[in-house]
């Protein structure tokens, strides 16, 4: 809820004589809303420059890790390899979302949609970011059925739920207008999840196998930059940005 | 109030219409039910034990929510339909111009009344059957007796809603339930009240409020915004008879509900009701007694009205207001004058009723009602000529608060506060009115 | 079980409560645990209003009883509390989050308001209900649980309790429920449908969860779980009674609209309503007795629909 809804409720409430104290509560709520973070705001950005980096895991990931499949094992094979952790060479920490907090201003944010494919009872990708409302091209290449079920990861809330039933079949669907963390499962296999960062701009990238990151046409300042994985959590840098400029980063997230 | 055993005790109780209670009478409110379909009191109850319009639904459903889990077989094995009802109040009452052999009195006593105990059985046997036993009593006396005793048959035809049948002893569909009043001190005089000759004696116990044993056929829409109870019975505590055979009581009562969409009244709700309770006037006796099944010579008790209830402001927390007019006729063979032997001299009719209002106020989880009632009775024509016209002519109003502490899906626990007064005319000391004044505070709970 | 009137603090904690609701300003509210740490000192000065409001509930109900009746064409909030307190609190809890004093003992759990989620509506997958899929549910209850229907109850305090349940969710005032799917008219149970849709039941892989006879044993039948993390089975088909509703359209609705907060997806986006049609018949056909129920059906030809 932001300002504007808050005002709307107060007003709701003041518009019944339940007495002097729905007022209360209508003054309170209009005093005490807090404003959500300011709208973000695009402009040109003519010489912004670039953050590169690293994510690198430090621990020991729990070795060898496997899903054990426990229904159409006839497609989905016995046990899928687990890629909670995928760590390359070096401790380089793939499936990382790479995020700048905060930033209110810059570039346009992408129009085209995101893919989300169900393969092999797995999706694809694991990880993404995304900006608010952004649409995602929801696909299946596997005969089984498959239910593409994305739910704010706060609150376990669905956000929608649809149906993939047979091979090839593919829909767009927007994501929700605010931003939030995004855990996507299936529930007709439950091992199933992928994660989706919604972020209100579009400075984000995730990670590769090689752990390496770019984003670009930041404008130039400093920022905080924070590095999210399902399950080595979140680590925050600050990174400062001049103009043309390629500003180095390396993150190191602990294993848990 | 009850009349049974020795003939004299009936005899007096009739005389004396009013009677202040030594302990309350039997409230059917079930927290077995509570219980049984998770909700709390208030889901059926206006105010305890007034019901509302959800919990008069599932009433005459046969205690039934029709979501496929009411009988026995779907029901939490846990479930019990068992639940327990006690009422310990302290009530100090003052009588005025009370006849003593050391001549006219005023008395005053309090004390912590003689509680009973009602034991409300009841549920659902199978689908559309449902029963309830409730033995009430316990009270220091050691007086143990089946208040209510019934199966109660639903949907006798087809899906309607327009026939179902209970067979039993059964509380009679009044405008306002004798057994669910808000007040705890005082009944409803209309349900109770007979004519009566100075010194003399009636032979009719017939009271309103009473159970009575017989057959009830009720009848309703599904939005229970029509309903109509049609009754067959044999009038409880009628001297030699023994069925509804051999001496018939009918009763009627025809309801129609009416909802506002807008404007400050929610509900309002007009009704006829009519009752003929029929009396034998001749026995054979053994030693004096009357012998069961060989009264012949039946007389009626009569009484007709009508009522009116309305809703104002929102239904779920209103101000209840409730008319009931009803006229009554004795016939005079039932009226005995002091000679225990010789009838009255016409029959005895009058007219009365009550106004009633209780306000729930729309406050946080509505814990609070209020009410008030007040009672007339006014004789038409004395059977006896020669009393004054107006004896035993009565006013008596109420006045109540209620807090309930807690109605949870288990129990229920509520204060009441109450004072009352009754003002009988003539019936005193010497021709002299009679005044009787009660304050009763005490707590009502179930579980 | 509340018990009331017992100490100032108790009061002093319910008023505190109800302001936090009004000023929650959280997308979704979190999961389970109210946030205390709203109850900040300027909000309690804030809620001073309605502790004296409190003190004089004479006043402030005579008031109410004014105001709130002649209220006609939106729900009223304030009374709807009250409908709601009278009614609904044993299950769904003051707070509005599905967890009464009675919700442990139930195996299919009260709603939780609070996410604005709701099984049965007539708008797609992942929208808010519309008011009138609220009334329904009110007025058919969802059979076999604890939800009863609450048809006896007067139109304006279902709408009352309606306007006040969906003040739980801060949902309901930064969206609007989508459009509600379109459901063409039933053209008819037959065999020949029947048996369409039992290849339509296969082509869509229903049996993935709901079991190649429609028991609810699938393969997938096992582990799922609803938003609440509450253990939740695919329905079996073949008990009859479909919690949502009997009518034909009710079972295609669910195909259409999903159930939300549960496993069932949408099938909106991959389903012809040819299809769905016959898959609602095929659905029928395994309910024993389903044409002795529905006589109007199968034995009278296929016109056209039943209630």
């Amino acid at each position: 809820m932001n300002n504007q809804s808050s005002a709307a409720q107060c007003a709701r409430h003041q518009s019944f004589w339940v007495s002097a104290g729905s007022a209360g509560i209508g003054i309170a709520s209009l005093l005490l809303a807090v404003p959500a973070s300011a709208a973000y705001e695009v402009v040109a950005v003519t010489n912004g420059g670039t953050i590169d980096g690293v994510v690198t895991l430090s621990g020991t990931p729990p070795a060898g890790s496997v899903i054990k499949v426990t229904k159409n094992q006839d497609f989905c094979g016995a046990t899928i390899p687990d890629p909670t952790y995928t760590v390359g060479a070096g401790g380089a920490l793939g499936n990382v979302v790479v995020y700048l907090k905060d930033i209110t201003k810059g570039k346009a944010p992408p129009t085209e949609p995101l893919a989300l494919v169900n393969e092999h009872c797995m999706f694809s990708p694991r990880v993404q970011g995304a900006t608010v409302g952004q649409q995602v091209k929801i696909s299946s290449n596997d005969p089984v059925l498959h239910n593409t079920h994305p739910q704010s990861a706060e609150t376990n809330a669905t956000i929608y739920n649809i149906a993939l039933p047979f091979k090839g079949f593919s829909v767009t669907k927007p994501l929700p207008p605010n931003p939030e963390l995004i855990k996507v499962k299936c529930d007709a296999h439950e091992w199933m999840h992928a994660w989706i960062m919604e972020l209100d701009h579009p400075y984000y990238a995730t990670t590769g196998a090689d752990g390496h990151f770019t984003i670009k046409d930041v404008p130039p300042g400093s920022y905080t930059l924070v590095a999210w994985h399902e399950a080595a959590g979140e680590k925050s840098e600050p990174v400062v940005v001049a103009a043309g400029q390629t500003a180095k980063s390396k993150i190191t997230l602990a294993a848990k | 109030m009850t009349g049974k055993g020795p003939l004299q005790v009936i005899l007096r109780l009739a005389v004396f219409a009013v009677v202040m209670f030594a302990f309350v009478s039997p409230a059917s409110a079930i927290p077995a039910f509570a219980r049984k379909y998770s909700l709390r009191c208030t889901a059926c109850h206006e105010s305890w034990p007034v019901l509302n319009d959800f919990g008069r639904s599932f009433r005459d459903n046969g205690y039934q929510l029709r979501l496929g889990r009411d009988d026995t077989v779907t029901a939490e094995p846990g479930y019990w339909p068992v639940a327990v009802h006690v009422v310990p109040t302290y009530q100090y009452t003052k009588v005025t111009n009370q006849a003593t052999d050391q001549g006219v009195k005023s008395i005053g006593s309090g004390a912590v009344a003689d509680a009973g105990m009602d034991l409300l059985m009841a549920g659902v046997l199978t689908k559309n059957i449902s029963f309830l036993v409730v033995p009430t009593g316990f009270a220091s006396d050691g007086n143990v007796h089946l208040e209510s005793y019934w199966a109660y048959f639903t949907r006798v035809v087809k899906d309607s809603d327009w026939l179902n049948i209970r067979i039993g002893q059964h509380e009679i569909d009044l405008p306002a339930s004798g057994h669910r009043p808000l007040s705890l001190s005082d009944s409803y005089l209309l349900y109770s009240y007979h004519p009566g000759v100075p010194g003399g004696s009636n032979l009719s116990a017939y009271d309103m409020g009473e159970n009575q044993r017989g057959l009830e056929f009720l009848g309703h829409n599904a939005t229970d915004l029509t309903r109509y109870s049609i009754d067959v019975f044999s009038a409880h505590d009628s001297l030699g008879s023994q069925n509804a055979l051999s001496s018939p009581s009918f009763y009627g009562h025809f309801q129609k509900y009416f909802r506002f969409k807008d404007g400050p009244i929610s509900e309002a709700e007009v009704g006829v009701w009519g009752v003929q309770a029929n009396y034998p006037t001749q026995f054979l006796t053994s030693g004096g007694a009357p012998i069961p099944g060989s009264g012949s010579h039946l007389q009626s008790s009569t009484r007709y009205g009508v009522e009116a209830n309305v809703w104002i402001g929102p239904a779920v927390a209103p101000l209840h207001l409730d008319l009931v007019y009803g006229h009554g006729v004795d016939k005079k063979g039932l009226l005995l004058t002091a000679d225990g032997v010789t009838a009255a001299d016409r029959n005895g009719t009058w007219n009365g009723g009550f106004f009633e209002a209780i306000w729930v106020p729309p406050v946080d989880m509505l814990h609070w009602s209020v009410f008030g009632r007040f009672d007339v009775v006014r004789n038409q024509n004395q059977p006896l000529l020669s009393a004054p016209s107006n004896y035993n002519n009565q006013d008596q109003w109420t006045l109540g608060l209620i807090y309930t502490v807690a109605y949870s899906i288990r129990d229920e626990v509520a204060f009441h506060a109450e004072v009352s007064s009754n003002k009988a005319k003539g019936i005193g000391f010497a021709g002299l009115d009679q005044r009787t004044d009660s304050l009763m505070l005490g707590v009502d709970f179930a579980y | 079980m509340e018990f009331r009137g017992a100490t100032a603090d108790e009061g002093e904690g319910r008023g505190g409560q109800a302001c936090e609701r009004a000023v929650h300003t959280a997308p979704r509210t979190p999961k389970g645990v109210i946030d205390k740490s709203r109850s900040t000192a300027s909000l309690r000065g804030g809620c001073m209003f309605y502790r004296v409001a409190r003190l004089i509930p004479g006043f402030a109900g005579v008031l109410l009883v004014m105001g709130s009746a002649i209220a006609a064409e939106t729900g009223d909030v304030a009374t709807g509390k009250l409908v709601y307190q009278r009614y609904c609190v044993s299950c769904h809890g003051e707070q509005g989050n599905g967890q009464g004093e009675a919700a442990e003992y139930m195996s299919i759990k009260p709603r939780d308001y609070r996410q604005g989620t709701y099984k049965w509506r007539s708008t797609p997958s992942g929208s808010l209900p519309l008011d009138s899929d609220l009334e329904h549910t009110l007025l058919n209850g969802l059979h076999g649980t604890y939800m009863p229907t609450w048809k006896v109850l007067d139109e304006r305090s279902r709408r009352d309790v309606i306007a006040y349940i969906k003040t739980f969710s801060p949902r309901f005032a930064s969206e609007k429920p989508q459009d509600p799917i379109t459901i063409p008219p039933d053209p008819g149970y037959s065999d020949e449908s029947v048996k369409r849709g039992g290849a339509v039941y296969q082509k869509y892989n229903c049996s993935q969860c709901h079991g190649a006879g429609g028991q609810g044993d699938g393969p997938s039948a096992h582990e799922l779980k609803d938003d609440w993390g509450n253990a939740i089975v695919p329905y079996d088909l073949t008990k009859g009674h479909v919690k949502c509703g009997d009518k034909s359209t009710d079972i295609y609705r669910v195909f259409m609209a999903g159930l939300s907060g549960t496993p069932m997806p949408t099938f909106a986006d991959s389903l012809s309503a040819a299809d769905a049609w016959d898959l609602v018949h095929f659905i029928q056909s395994l309910s024993p007795g389903y044409a002795k129920n529905f006589p109007g059906t199968a034995a009278n030809g296929p016109a056209g629909g039943h209630p």
